[in-house]
């Protein structure tokens, strides 16, 4: 396997809060690395520099052994770097394959050719039945699934999931995972954010874990779970004592 | 051997265009005609104004401003120089587009309200530039005074007898202007608009250069609210700055494409439709009673749009019609046809 992300010294400060502190983090081509923590622990922020919402105030990041760290997004998506939001963001006036087409367009400029793709891209998020809804009409189960669908249609090398299993129940979220394997699998490499621990357990070949801001344990799935800064930064000290 | 089918809103369209064209052979009365003109070229610019305000969703409320840069520049050219008016107007329509990417490259910077209130600043820097000025760049403008177009005659410099040839240039200038809006919202262009419009850093996300993008619709609207600017002073055989670049004109413009349905095709030249008509009839006969009067019915009309129907027309007319076939259909259904 080839390192494809490398992050290095990352480190992103809002004013006097330090909200990513010197992180380094390394993404091997193929992978599905979970990225955990709890609420604040700067996951979104990092995620947010590596697609380039906002630049990094030090550090690296090299993508296929380019550094990128203060890139404007669109151009980040160019390189195949693709994204979705923990809060959903859909064109909420365009139908489920136009929001779509948007993504399809960024490799193919012919409109025909574009919804083609894209139809494609719905079918694979299993999506057909909302194809000509309009993104205001739709769930959170529906949204996060267009999330993933406009994010696919750029066809990212990387593809970075914030949080794409919030909020839906235990069926959704298993078809989720299973969505998200088939999305690895067809050769697209995986940073996910995620809170529900049977997702990223099941999903991830190995996790990083940040407590405010840093970086405190990094590993398999079963490393990182038995790792005792983990159960401390999660449950507290007295929990980690009780144990 | 297959049938060749027609498309039926290429059929309707044709219809249309055809009867328009027939319009003149029908009507002769000169006031008549000319109120059909002041249609087609509202309806002209507020379809340019939909391409920045509606497709991305941009309030540029001082836009108007192009109109009178691009007619005072075809009108110094010809007047002074001798350029043909279809020279000038790509003159005009260019400076307008230069300057709508370095006012858009600051203005877009800035969100919502505050983008508006800079396009409104904008348009008064300029028009109160014109007004002071009696020579703009050696040229004689005369400053806040009309500027009279001179009168040499012929197509070439679009100059015409009688309203007739002004109605078919302007019919050929409102078809093209739709056929460029129509274009522009089925192209790649259109979709990134329509994204920005909704949410900027979702498009950002997929590769959208949002501030290009920007620029390029306000470059392509200013470009034809430039030109539409000569054709328009052509017609008028004069300008008079309060008026070509007065607010009123920009406010005019945006409120066809707001009321029609801003970011729809067919919206902005429907309101155009329904209101220019309705304002030049207020004003002959309302306006020549009562004072005051004629605008203040309009506003009054122009708010019953907004409250009764906030989508804009165009909209909540395909929703009923939606509405009714899907009525129809369900009864279809219940009979077992």
């Amino acid at each position: 396997m080839s390192k494809m992300l490398e992050v290095k010294d990352l480190t992103k400060r809002f004013g006097g809060l330090t909200a990513v502190n010197k992180v380094d983090m390394n993404v091997e081509k193929g992978e599905i690395v979970g990225l955990i923590g709890a609420n604040g622990a700067g996951k979104t922020t990092l995620f947010n520099m590596i697609a380039g919402a906002f630049p990094p105030s030090e550090g690296t990041i090299t993508f296929n052994g380019r550094e990128i760290q203060g890139k404007p997004g669109y151009e980040i998506c160019r390189m195949g770097i693709g994204r979705t939001y923990q809060i959903v963001k859909p064109f909420s006036n365009l139908t489920v394959l136009d929001n779509t087409v948007v993504g399809a367009l960024l490799l193919d400029s012919n409109v025909k050719r574009a919804r083609e793709k894209a139809r494609e891209v719905v079918h694979t998020v299993g999506l057909d039945y909302r194809m000509d809804v309009v993104g205001a009409d739709l769930n959170l189960p529906e949204l996060k699934r267009l999330e993933l669908a406009r994010a696919l249609a750029t066809q990212p090398q990387l593809l970075l999931l914030d949080e794409v299993m919030a909020g839906l129940n235990p069926a959704d979220s298993d078809k989720m995972i299973e969505l998200v394997r088939e999305i690895n699998q067809s050769g697209v490499t995986i940073i996910i954010i995620e809170h529900v621990m049977k997702a990223i357990m099941r999903l991830s070949h190995r996790i990083y874990v940040l407590n405010q801001g840093k970086l405190i344990s990094q590993g398999t799935p079963e490393e990182v779970s038995n790792d005792p800064e983990v159960i401390r930064s999660y449950f507290g000290e007295k929990r980690y004592a009780k144990n | 051997m297959k049938r060749k089918t027609w498309n039926p809103k290429v059929v309707s369209l044709g219809v249309i265009c055809l009867a328009v064209l027939m319009i003149p052979r029908f009507i002769t009365g000169t006031l008549t005609l000319q109120y059909i003109i002041n249609i087609m070229i509202f309806a002209y610019f507020a379809t340019c104004w939909n391409i920045v305000g509606g497709y991305a969703g941009q309030l540029a409320l001082g836009n108007g401003v192009f109109v009178g840069i691009g007619a005072y520049v075809s009108a110094v050219l010809f007047n002074y120089e001798g350029i043909s008016p279809f020279i000038g107007m790509l003159i005009g329509g260019a400076i307008c587009a230069v300057l709508a990417i370095f006012i858009g490259s600051l203005t877009f910077r800035l969100n919502g309200s505050y983008f508006a209130l800079a396009t409104v600043a904008m348009l008064h820097i300029i028009r109160l530039t014109f007004m002071s000025n009696k020579y703009m760049f050696g040229y004689k403008t005369n400053g806040a005074l009309s500027l009279n177009i001179k009168w040499r005659g012929g197509f070439q410099n679009m100059q015409f007898e009688n309203n007739v040839g002004y109605f078919y240039l302007i019919f050929a200038l409102l078809v093209v202007g739709i056929l460029i809006s129509w274009y522009i919202k089925n192209s790649k262009m259109g979709y990134y608009l329509q994204a920005i419009s909704t949410n900027p850093e979702a498009a950002n996300s997929l590769g959208v250069n949002v501030m290009a993008m920007k620029l390029k619709a306000n470059a392509i609207s200013a470009f034809m609210l430039g030109v539409g600017g000569t054709f328009y002073s052509f017609f008028l055989n004069v300008i008079d700055p309060s008026k070509m670049l007065g607010y009123d004109m920009s406010v005019q413009i945006l409120l066809f494409a707001i009321i029609g349905g801003s970011g729809t095709l067919v919206g902005p030249i429907l309101a155009a439709v329904l209101l220019v008509p309705v304002q030049d009839i207020l004003r002959g006969i309302v306006g020549a009673s009562v004072q005051g009067l004629a605008p203040m019915v309009y506003g009054l009309i122009l708010m019953i749009f907004v409250y009764y129907l906030p989508r804009g027309l165009w909209p909540s007319i395909v929703t009923l019609y939606e509405n009714l076939t899907f009525k129809k259909k369900q009864r279809m259904a219940k009979d077992g046809r």
